[in-house]
């Protein structure tokens, strides 16, 4: 074990991880705000929606991550579009995940009781109001665990970046190795950190479990 | 494109079949070790199991991929690549058969034990002949999305310089030219293998509930 190698070799760890969390970031922002959309158009009146919606979700949940990747990197050059490689990360990222998170906040909403938004409809609420004041923040606190592993899964998923040239924590890992002979320590580190930042994303959702509980 | 090169995505898409299927095998049985450790074994050594399922779960495929491949040889172990990729990727959804294993078995009632030891049932006796047929139709539909995941993550498999679906599409595009073609064709391979799977899951799962 070479440790002065891994201490050595920090600070540009750290820069990959800046990457990591930058993509992580943006995916979990973009994939919390599709969610709703995918959610919406799910439970739509419009059966066309629900239509493309559904195909939607089945198509991103059954097909690899690395090869929408792949699609939006090297595909789309065959048609005159050429995306950045940081850019083209992020949009796989979004899509795939707003489909899961999506199907996660469908799941709360229906499991929130009718008798509840007809309580309120009867109250005179208007159908936004009860669907923003009342279904949603019930199923957002009955979802919140499954949210929290889909978290990790997007943390964990940002290393397939790598494979387009993301200078992310993986591909910093990939570079280290080529420079030296120490393959285990580099990657010991590399997944120690990966396990920092998917316990500190899990212990962050534990704490907003906490102060939002779900009433019986 | 050609017939043929649909053909050599056929190859590729057999090699996926077969390199999931060792997964599924090696991860049912590392998942029922951990199941057990945890459910039945000392103490200790359930804390163990737990904690490696934790760790495990904490860190990206592809970090354990990279590591184990380019590792193994440093430490002594020279060993061919598909094994590599069987191994770790067996001991990485094993961690997640695990809790699917564990939440089955842990949900057929207590008093079902009390029931098998009356009649005098030895306690393996028991946990084979009354426990485990009732936990075996909990777990279908949660097992099949884990192999769902294990079909898709084959995939990174190219990443590290293993052939099997993703290689062969990376090998007819660069010889077309046509990379969107190729790899919408892959997309479409895996959807055909994936998809079957999920409808599947949904369909025990509706059943289950009914």
């Amino acid at each position: 074990m070479d440790f002065a190698f891994i201490l050595r070799s920090l600070p540009l760890l750290l820069e990959g991880l800046q990457l990591t969390l930058a993509l992580a970031g943006l995916a979990l922002v973009g994939a919390a705000l599709g969610g709703i959309v995918v959610a919406l158009a799910r439970r739509s009146t419009l059966a066309p929606l629900r239509a493309t919606s559904l195909a939607f979700v089945e198509v991103m949940r059954n097909t690899p991550i690395m090869v929408q990747i792949f699609i939006l990197y090297f595909g789309l050059p065959s048609i005159g579009l050429y995306p950045d490689a940081f850019i083209s990360g992020v949009i796989a990222l979004v899509l795939q995940n707003s489909a899961y998170v999506g199907e996660i906040y469908r799941a709360g909403i229906e499991s929130v009781n009718r008798t509840q938004t007809e309580a309120a409809l009867s109250l005179g609420m208007m159908p936004r109001a009860v669907l923003l004041q009342i279904v949603f923040p019930q199923a957002l606190r009955r979802v919140l665990p499954m949210l929290g592993s889909q978290a990790v899964v997007i943390v964990k998923d940002t290393s397939i970046a790598s494979t387009i040239a993301v200078a992310e924590l993986t591909h910093t890992g990939k570079l280290l190795l080529d420079r030296s002979a120490a393959p285990y320590e580099t990657f010991l580190a590399i997944a120690l950190i990966y396990l920092a930042v998917t316990a500190l994303t899990l212990g962050a959702l534990k704490l907003v479990a906490i102060r939002f509980p779900v009433r019986a | 494109m050609n017939l043929a090169s649909l053909r050599y995505l056929g190859i590729g898409a057999g090699t996926t079949i077969g390199l999931a299927a060792a997964v599924i095998v090696l991860g049912a049985v590392v998942g029922m070790l951990l199941a057990t450790a945890r459910l039945y074994a000392w103490p200790p050594i359930g804390k163990l199991a737990e904690g490696y399922a934790l760790v495990i779960r904490g860190v990206p495929l592809l970090i354990l991929l990279i590591g184990a491949y380019f590792s193994l040889p440093y430490l002594g172990m020279d060993m061919p690549l598909y094994a590599v990729v069987i191994l770790v990727m067996g001991l990485y959804f094993g961690a997640y058969m695990g809790e699917v294993f564990r939440g089955a078995i842990a949900s057929v009632p207590r008093t079902q034990w009390d029931a098998g030891r009356s009649v005098g049932f030895r306690w393996l006796q028991v946990f084979g002949i009354v426990i485990l047929p009732q936990a075996r139709r909990l777990c279908v539909a949660p097992f099949l999305n884990v192999a769902l995941t294990v079909v898709k993550n084959t995939s990174l498999v190219s990443a590290i310089g293993g052939w099997e679906l993703v290689a062969a599409g990376r090998e007819i595009g660069e010889r077309t030219g046509d990379l969107l073609a190729v790899y919408l064709a892959i997309a479409a391979v895996y959807f055909a293998i994936c998809f079957p799977l999920a409808r599947l899951a949904t369909f025990i799962e509706r059943r289950s509930h009914a």
